[in-house]
């Protein structure tokens, strides 16, 4: 039982972190019951709370949000997503080829040509591709391909190119079902390559605007592909 | 207005997580594990130790998205504060430590913590706080930021500023006291 004169100063001391590990236990059996204490607790976390603003970022290891996956959800969900990713990696590689052909660059061509193809998948997770870009950065010509995605009725899907920190540019709305080329004036290609792909999902004709209204339903960045 | 949108976003991404979204679940932690790493790995400086405490945070958050509350305060606020306890939990549970030699960067804190404050004074809405801080005198400013921050006992600051436990705990007590009375002034 935690002295009810002491509530405040421990729950201080609890909130800057130097509270023992005695009293972090008798704070964490007793914040449930006693009222008192769990107001004087979340009123210490609150006043300092703007110093969280102050502290760096750091990234953790990239494959720990797998791990946590694993351990939420299951081996099961991580066996099956190894097969998603299989499966995800053949059919980049397939629509490549695909778009390569369609594309009237011959597979030949593409394969020799010492300029790597940059090719961005947009999408929601990593299982379901929504749209394939291509970037020829001679010509600075993006190759839109639909893969399947229907926007809902009355809606239009619509590209956007996130370059830096700058505000998103449309650059038109896109087909549902064909493919579509975006032609990129006065643009640096390596700008261009670095660039961030949305799209969102907006009313019939496009955001009317020139700003996305919509919520953002599909993104990527460009990749070499290694063909 | 960039932080709203951040605030709406979070917002909603954890109503969804806590219907058990599971696209909502990544989203999230893209958006915010930077952050709460940074906080963990201030306090426990061990990066294995600090990453098996981000996936529990991470696990909790799964499982507890609906509890918060958006009028007790910010998503991130929420989610940081929740990584905070479960970093100081762990340093506590462990031994007590006396030095502060394994500190890495201990050096630099000293230095560290006023820009910490300035960073504070460049948004209003913080601006209290520091003021308040600044109110306290520099010796036991330093202690409760140290504290916050990088997670030290009240023995590492008996240690740091050579001085019997008892008293660490007496200033602290104290300075949290006036600390409370500005800030509600």
């Amino acid at each position: 039982m935690i002295d009810p004169n002491d509530i405040d100063g421990l729950a201080a001391e609890y909130v800057i972190g130097t509270a023992d590990a005695n009293e972090r236990r008798a704070v964490d059996a007793e914040r449930a019951s006693n009222a008192v204490l769990d107001k004087a607790v979340t009123e210490w976390d609150a006043r300092l709370a703007p110093l969280l603003d102050t502290m760096p970022d750091v990234e953790p290891s990239p494959e720990l949000f797998r791990k946590i996956e694993q351990r939420l959800f299951g081996a099961k969900l991580a066996a099956s997503n190894d097969n998603a990713l299989q499966r995800w990696r053949m059919f980049a590689i397939a629509a490549c080829i695909a778009l390569a052909i369609m594309t009237s660059v011959t597979l030949n061509a593409l394969m020799t040509s010492k300029q790597p193809q940059a090719v961005a998948v947009l999408q929601k997770d990593g299982a379901s591709p929504a749209f394939l870009v291509s970037l020829d950065e001679q010509s600075l010509t993006l190759t839109v391909r639909a893969l399947g995605a229907k926007a809902p009725e009355n809606k239009d899907y619509e590209l956007w190119i996130i370059e830096g920190k700058d505000a998103p540019r449309s650059l038109g709305v896109l087909p549902s079902e064909n493919i579509r080329q975006v032609k990129l004036t006065g643009e640096r290609p390596d700008i261009v390559r670095g660039s961030t792909l949305a799209v969102s999902l907006e009313p019939i004709g496009g955001s009317p605007t020139g700003k996305a209204t919509g919520p953002v339903v599909f993104i990527g960045k460009f990749a070499d592909v290694g063909l | 207005m960039a932080i709203q949108h951040t605030t709406q976003t979070l917002a909603a991404l954890l109503t969804q997580v806590s219907a058990h979204d599971r696209d909502a679940f990544a989203a999230l932690y893209q958006a915010t594990s930077l952050k709460l790493f940074g906080i963990i790995l201030r306090i426990l400086k061990r990066r294995a130790l600090a990453e098996d405490v981000l996936q529990e945070v991470y696990i909790k958050i799964w499982e507890r998205a609906g509890d918060f509350n958006p009028s007790r305060g910010s998503p991130i606020t929420w989610m940081a504060t929740i990584a905070r306890h479960r970093a100081l939990d762990e340093v506590r549970r462990g031994p007590v430590l006396v030095s502060s030699e394994d500190v890495e960067g201990f050096d630099n804190i000293a230095s560290d913590t006023p820009d910490a404050l300035h960073n504070l004074q460049q948004n209003e809405s913080y601006k209290k706080l520091s003021t308040c801080l600044n109110g306290i005198e520099d010796e036991k400013r330093k202690m409760i930021l140290l504290a916050y921050h990088y997670g030290f006992s009240r023995e590492q600051l008996a240690h740091k500023f050579q001085h019997p436990v008892a008293t660490i705990k007496t200033w602290l007590r104290r300075s949290l006291s006036s600390l409370k009375q500005c800030l509600e002034s």
